[in-house]
């Protein structure tokens, strides 16, 4: 009797124990993009094109082009952006060159200086970025399973995670919800300083019924494992106070390329044109 | 056969009459109905529009992460560990161990399909009456994650009853059993490796039933959720059929 039961334990024992060992063993496109991300980081130089979109019932609310060179080993970047709303569209340029960030503006003949060395966000985070990685592992479980990979025939991969609706978890549609909900209530207070620096997008004033729609996210993963593009799509459906439906759609597209063979040129900029820029202003 | 099926029933009537278990067949009903009566009627809600087949998930997700384990814990914690206490655990019956114990195991098991079936009456029919956006369309997928649910929580069953054998004091086996059980719901945060060994991180496997399934995760899960019953029921029965009578 005592034989029979430990033959079952033996078993059982082992199939749990194989069955966990291949559960863990599975490599997800997850697992994927996760290396790939940080396999994109540790590039030493890349040319990364840029272009974000916000539709208001397929009507362009928002848009920028941005072109940005990075090179770390340098420490040199440039950044060139076109923003353009209904209405008006600005061009700017920024360059990181001698440590800090240099800003000039189209039609302006300041440049202006910005410096990085306060910021106090450039402490070593290695340790506290393991443990945000294994929360992140074991809070999308069930997310995980969702996404896909394709190989493509040049030996990229692409992987795609489409959620929807229900699929969408309660927590992450009820927080963006909120989230939008306020940034309307700011986009209201502000509203009367209007800045003439930064070109602004006109939100509809939401107010009832919002909720996240869609959320797709596509990325291409070339064969050394950098991210070779990227596209996030978020629709957000919600209705006026005169109870106008609205489809908010963001639109964020990343094309890099040259990886680890960008070359970024320090540009000359005249000292007498800078002028100190002050966050706290 | 007929005994296993009339000590089920016997079973399962020693646990009905338990206040624990009205209560909690209560909450079945009850939850459900006040959180459908409370996302209708909150302020909040009225600028948020959260899909109602959502909220059903989360009311599912409560209950088979917290309130069904409990009831298992304190239903295994009755007819094991408490009734080895007062010495009814192991009386002359015509009956055999084997069947003694396996009609205890299924009558828990019964029950908390009973509370998950019960609780799911509730959420559809008060989704029907307070949701403005309910389809009926959403009813079998729903059904579906609710009886799909049933099968990690016999592992829990299963898991529950062993920890009850091995102890001997009910007080300690119920707060035993509820603190480890918060243990192997937080380790994985610490120890990644870890979680898919516990049986806890299956509870809410219907979540991956929805969309794509992959055939190969299937396999996989069956499997570990197959293997790791018959483990935990094959202990606990050699802890049970070790008892002095």
């Amino acid at each position: 009797m005592n034989k029979k039961l430990l033959a079952v334990i033996g078993i059982s024992g082992t199939l749990m124990l194989g069955s966990v060992y291949s559960i863990s063993a599975n490599t997800s496109g997850y697992d994927l993009y996760k290396d790939a991300l940080k396999k994109t980081h540790t590039a030493e130089s890349a040319t990364l094109n840029f272009n974000l979109n916000i539709e208001d019932n397929n009507k362009s609310l928002l848009s920028s082009q941005s072109i940005f060179k990075s090179d770390s080993v340098n420490q040199v970047n440039s950044i060139s952006t076109r923003l353009a709303n209904e209405t008006d569209v600005s061009s700017m340029n920024m360059y990181k060159q001698d440590g800090n960030w240099y800003l000039m503006k189209d039609g302006l003949d300041t440049v202006y200086k910005m410096d990085t060395s306060k910021n106090p966000h450039h402490s070593n985070t290695a340790e506290l970025k393991d443990d945000v990685e294994n929360l992140i592992d074991v809070m999308t479980k069930n997310l995980q399973q969702q996404i896909t990979v394709a190989e493509k025939k040049n030996g990229n991969h692409l992987i795609d995670l489409d959620l929807t609706g229900k699929e969408i978890p309660l927590s992450a549609n009820a927080l963006s919800t909120l989230m939008i909900k306020h940034a309307v209530m700011l986009q209201d207070k502000s509203d009367s300083k209007g800045s003439d620096f930064h070109i602004k997008a006109k939100l509809p004033e939401l107010d009832h019924d919002i909720t996240v729609k869609q959320v797709k996210l596509t990325a291409e993963v070339n064969k050394d494992n950098y991210i070779k593009q990227q596209t996030v799509k978020v629709i957000v459906t919600g209705k006026e106070k005169q109870d106008t439906s609205h489809e908010l759609e963001l639109t964020i597209n990343l094309d890099a390329s040259d990886y680890n063979q960008t070359i970024v040129t320090p540009v000359g900029i005249s000292a007498d044109k800078v002028v100190e820029f002050n966050h706290g202003k | 056969m007929n005994t296993i099926k009339a000590n089920t029933l016997n079973e399962m009537q020693k646990l009905l009459t338990k206040k624990g278990t009205k209560l909690f067949l209560l909450a079945s009903v009850l939850i459900p109905v006040l959180t459908k009566i409370l996302v209708n009627n909150l302020f909040l809600t009225d600028w948020m529009a959260l899909p109602a087949e959502n909220i059903n998930m989360t009311l599912l997700d409560l209950f088979v992460t917290i309130l069904i384990p409990l009831f298992i814990f304190i239903a295994a914690t009755d007819l094991f560990t408490r009734e080895g206490e007062r010495g009814t655990l192991l009386q002359v019956r015509p009956i055999s161990r084997m069947e003694l114990f396996g009609s205890k195991v299924i009558a828990i098991s019964i029950l908390s399909l009973f509370i998950l079936l019960l609780e799911w009456t509730a959420v559809v029919v008060s989704s029907t009456v307070f949701d403005k956006a309910f389809e009926i369309t959403a009813i079998p997928s729903s059904i579906g994650a609710f009886v799909v649910s049933w099968f990690p929580i016999l592992v829990l069953t299963a898991f529950a009853v062993m920890l009850a054998l091995f102890v001997h004091s009910s007080v300690l086996a119920v707060s035993g059993m509820i603190v480890l059980y918060l243990i192997m719901l937080f380790i994985p945060y610490v120890l990644p490796g870890s979680l898919f060994f516990l049986p806890t991180a299956y509870l809410d496997w219907y979540m991956q039933w929805f969309g794509n399934v992959s055939i190969r995760w299937m396999i996989q899960t069956v499997t570990y959720l197959c293997s790791s019953f018959a483990l935990f029921f094959t202990v606990g029965y050699y802890m049970f059929n070790r008892k002095e009578a």
